[in-house]
């Protein structure tokens, strides 16, 4: 027995240490080249459909990627992936995406280090509207108490809030009485998960509805309205702050309204739509409110599915 | 290398154990100091890619205003002491003792302001270089003294060699300085239980008075004390020998300390000196109710209590070398099963031969114990019970000796002198190999680097652990071309005086501004922590690119983006 236990003190920590130099070895050589990762962007702008989404795992991994491949912000601030019907992933050393667990694989390819999988959803929730992707100068945001309009412009100083600050007010959004808190403009903010979300800020004003108008909305070809809303998280976490409600109209009906809670993190809504013509077009509105506006940082992304 | 003084196997105090333990040959002194002479030249010579932290930004510009009252002293040392000077210069930065900024000052002063030998960085961390030299040599001579060279050596590269240990050993800061006076402290300490003499007592009573006057990690030692002087009282107990003449020196070496420790730390402390009580409140609520920042840990931003109880014992794998965690826990058993078979046996006589392990063991559980709590603040990652590596690496020079041990008594062909040389010398570059690699792969990202026994770096960053930071990743910016003339840069989590020590010594391109505005940026620098993930999303939209122009990486895994902004379609 003594015998034994002098072998394994003489053996385990000199085993121990050449694994650990082992390890050392595998890591280094398991970390992509440039040249690998070039290899893997060619091969994606040539094989991949632009509208498919890319996933790369693990997710660290991903800006190595942004500089081969277009990723477009849209994409990396997406709200969720049931949106899209197919899906590319690039998985390092055999990395799977847990958002794409729901999707079935079409095909894989070895790329160097990196397996690249093609993806279908089996069950997409196709977008018919994206107000994301409609906001703009020909939306109306106002106020009701008092009754303001906001204007949109083209040429607004950029404001960005640094360290620890606010979310990137763009040069082009919408200018509001109230200072540039009170702006309606899209950005993106860093969800309970630190994640990027794609959203329309939309600060609550002090008094009344703060509301964001979209006309010629085709409101007959969908059935329901599904967003998304949260504030940078930074701001929620204490979970100290009022409430928020956003309200959604379809030609001044409401059909539904949905509260946002301090902590909540970026978290979903849907409202069903009223039964319409395939053809018919409405106004939608969508109103935030709060009953203190204080650090109400709330930014909201919809679309009609 | 080759047990030279003595070795105790390992397996329990022997005779020539016994004698390393009565002294320590003036030649280990000089080895313990070459080695740290080694290890302080290393340090400066990968000083310039860490860039400066935030906090030794803090410090530098504190080293800079003492550096101004210690002129004042030399000069008109009545009008230096007087309270409206005193106030004006140590008011800085007062929320922490002065000794270590001090240092910093002195070598300001003299390494730059007088002589130009260094620029304002490097004097500032010169003194945590020689200090952490001074702690290697230290750990030499401690680790020689009670299990011969080879374990010194090896726990003496040991420690150099952890990864997070070479990173804050470059620093203006006090985690790596407290850790050397907290070990130079605990050694004074089981020299003081050894031989009680004056001057031993004299000794600890004073170093800890230093330790005080470095970092609030010093409160740790007084539990640390007691606890020891008891355990030897338990000991002596139980093997039958009077407790008064076995555990007294202990005894006298705490109540010294108790009384000059502060009287020591008042003296070195000019705030203090007025308003006393006062201000020494002040500075104990600060660090007790100290603000909670933001940490991740396994893929969760922790900024309040509950912190996780698993944070120190995961972080301590992940960062510390495995082959050094399993060479601790080999001296800690084999000195343990030594110790055991003494108290088992009722052995007198034999406290002295165990007594620096135990309180060894006693030092690392009392560095740990702050995190069982589950408020104890995790912001500053490993650092904060750095204090505990000298011991963990004593032991992994223990646990080391007891492998050649045990493979000399395994395979005793082996032993014949030549071939023990060898085996000794293969043996040590062996086991410390693994922890040169790992830390020359750190380099310059010392926060932000794993073990391989959580696939290292890329491992961690999919574990979701923390991948730096205080912003020293700015110190490897380097501006080429593409980045247009007299740029603006947004420095991100650098604070404002860091980039401008750095800029001013040379080390960043020098028509490069830096902007407190992400809007205005031209080239913004994102330093990759969870908590702070919003400005890089920031950048994207005010510069309207989400394509990184340069990704700096470890082992492929990103710890620092630069965005520039987007040309027009």
């Amino acid at each position: 027995m003594r015998r034994v236990l002098s072998i394994a003190a003489a053996v385990v920590a000199p085993c121990v240490a050449i694994a650990e130099l082992g390890g050392h070895v595998a890591v280094a050589r398991g970390v992509p080249t440039e040249a690998e990762w070039d290899r893997l962007g060619e091969t994606l702008s040539v094989n991949r459909d632009p509208g498919d989404l890319l996933v790369v795992a693990p997710r660290w991994a991903e800006p190595h990627a942004r500089r081969r491949v277009d990723m477009p912000i849209a994409q990396l601030g997406r709200a969720d992936v049931s949106r899209f019907a197919h899906a590319t992933e690039i998985g390092l050393h055999g990395a799977r995406s847990e958002e794409l667990a729901a999707f079935t694989e079409r095909s894989a390819v070895a790329i160097g280090p990196f397996v690249v999988r093609t993806l279908d959803n089996p069950a997409p929730d196709l977008v018919v509207f994206d107000f994301l992707e409609a906001f703009g100068p020909s939306t109306r945001v106002s106020g009701t108490v008092p009754a303001v309009r906001c204007t949109w412009s083209d040429r607004e100083p950029v404001l960005a809030g640094g360290l620890g600050g606010h979310p990137t007010f763009p040069s082009s959004r919408f200018d509001c009485l109230g200072g540039p808190f009170m702006t309606a403009a899209l950005t993106v903010i860093a969800d309970e998960r630190f994640l990027p979300r794609r959203c329309i800020w939309a600060h609550p004003f002090e008094r009344g509805d703060k509301v964001l108008a979209f006309d010629q909305v085709p409101v007959g070809r969908a059935r329901r309205v599904v967003g998304h809303h949260g504030m940078y998280w930074m701001i929620e976490r204490d979970r100290t702050g009022a409430d928020i409600e956003i309200e959604a109209r379809i030609d001044g009906i409401t059909i539904g309204k949905a509260v946002h809670h301090d902590g909540d993190g970026w978290s979903g809504f849907t409202f069903d739509l009223p039964r319409a013509p395939p053809d018919a077009r409405a106004t939608v509105e969508l109103a935030v409110r709060t009953s203190d506006y204080q650090h109400r940082h709330y930014c909201f992304e919809a679309t009609l599915r | 290398m080759s047990g030279g003084t003595g070795g105790s196997g390992g397996g329990g105090p022997t005779a020539s154990g016994q004698r390393t333990g009565e002294r320590t040959l003036a030649v280990d002194r000089w080895i313990g100091l070459g080695l740290g002479a080694i290890y302080a030249c290393a340090l400066f010579a990968t000083s310039r890619p860490i860039g400066l932290a935030r906090d030794e930004g803090f410090y530098a510009v504190a080293a800079q205003v003492y550096g101004r009252w210690l002129r004042i002293l030399m000069n008109d040392p009545a009008r230096a002491v007087s309270r409206a000077v005193v106030d004006a210069h140590w008011a800085t930065n007062h929320e922490h003792p002065p000794f270590i900024k001090t240092l910093f000052a002195i070598s300001f002063e003299q390494l730059h302001r007088k002589w130009g030998l260094l620029g304002v960085a490097e004097s500032v961390r010169a003194p945590s270089i020689v200090i952490a030299g001074l702690l290697v040599a230290l750990v030499y001579v401690w680790g020689t003294r009670v299990a011969g060279r080879f374990a010194g050596f090896v726990a003496a590269v040991s420690l150099a060699a952890m990864p997070r240990v070479f990173f804050h050993a470059h620093l203006a800061c006090f985690d790596i300085p407290v850790t050397a006076v907290f070990a130079a402290t605990v050694y004074a300490f089981v020299r003081a239980a050894e031989a009680p003499t004056r001057g031993r007592i004299a000794w600890c009573a004073l170093l800890f008075g230093v330790a005080l006057a470095s970092k609030h990690n010093a409160w740790f030692l007084p539990p640390l004390f007691i606890a020891s002087t008891a355990l030897f009282a338990l000991w002596l107990r139980r093997t039958g020998e009077r407790v008064k003449a076995g555990a007294h020196g202990a005894a006298l070496a705490l109540l010294a300390s108790m009384i000059v420790g502060p009287l020591v730390m008042w003296a070195l402390w000019p705030w203090i000196w007025r308003d006393t009580l006062a201000r020494l409140a002040e500075y104990v609520a600060f660090h007790v109710h100290h603000e909670f920042y933001n940490m991740e840990f396994l893929g969760q931003n922790y900024f309040q209590p509950p912190f996780p109880r698993s944070y120190a014992p995961v972080m301590t794998a992940a960062t510390v070398p495995t082959t050094t965690l399993v060479l601790a826990l080999l001296g800690v058993v084999a000195r343990g099963r030594a110790a055991s078979g003494v108290l088992l046996r009722r052995t007198p006589q034999m406290l002295a031969a165990h007594r620096a392990p135990l309180v060894w063991a006693l030092a690392v559980a009392v560095c740990y114990a702050p995190w069982l709590r589950d408020s104890t603040p995790i912001f500053g990652g490993t650092k904060h019970w750095m204090t505990a590596y000298p011991f963990l690496a004593l032991f992994a020079g223990v646990g080391a000796e007891s492998v050649r041990c045990a493979i000399e008594r395994t395979w005793p062909a082996l032993v014949p002198a030549m071939r023990r040389a060898i085996l000794t010398v293969v043996l040590a570059a062996l086991l410390l190999a693994p922890s040169i690699v790992a830390t020359d792969r750190s380099r310059p990202f010392g926060t932000s680097s794993y073990v391989p026994l959580v696939g290292g770096a890329p491992g961690a960053a999919t574990l979701g652990l923390n991948r730096g930071f205080w912003g020293t990743q700015t110190g490897a910016l380097r501006l080429d071309a593409r980045v247009g003339p007299d740029p603006r840069i947004f420095i991100h989590d650098t604070l404002g005086a860091s980039w401008d020590i750095m800029h001013d010594d040379g080390w960043l391109r020098q028509d490069a501004r830096r902007t407190p505005s992400l809007a205005q940026a031209d080239l913004v620098l994102q330093h990759h922590e969870m908590h702070m993930q919003g400005q890089e999303y920031q950048a994207w939209v005010a510069l309207g690119t989400t394509v990184p122009w340069h990704i700096w990486e470890i082992d492929g895994v990103p710890v620092m983006f630069g965005f520039v902004r987007a040309l027009p379609p």
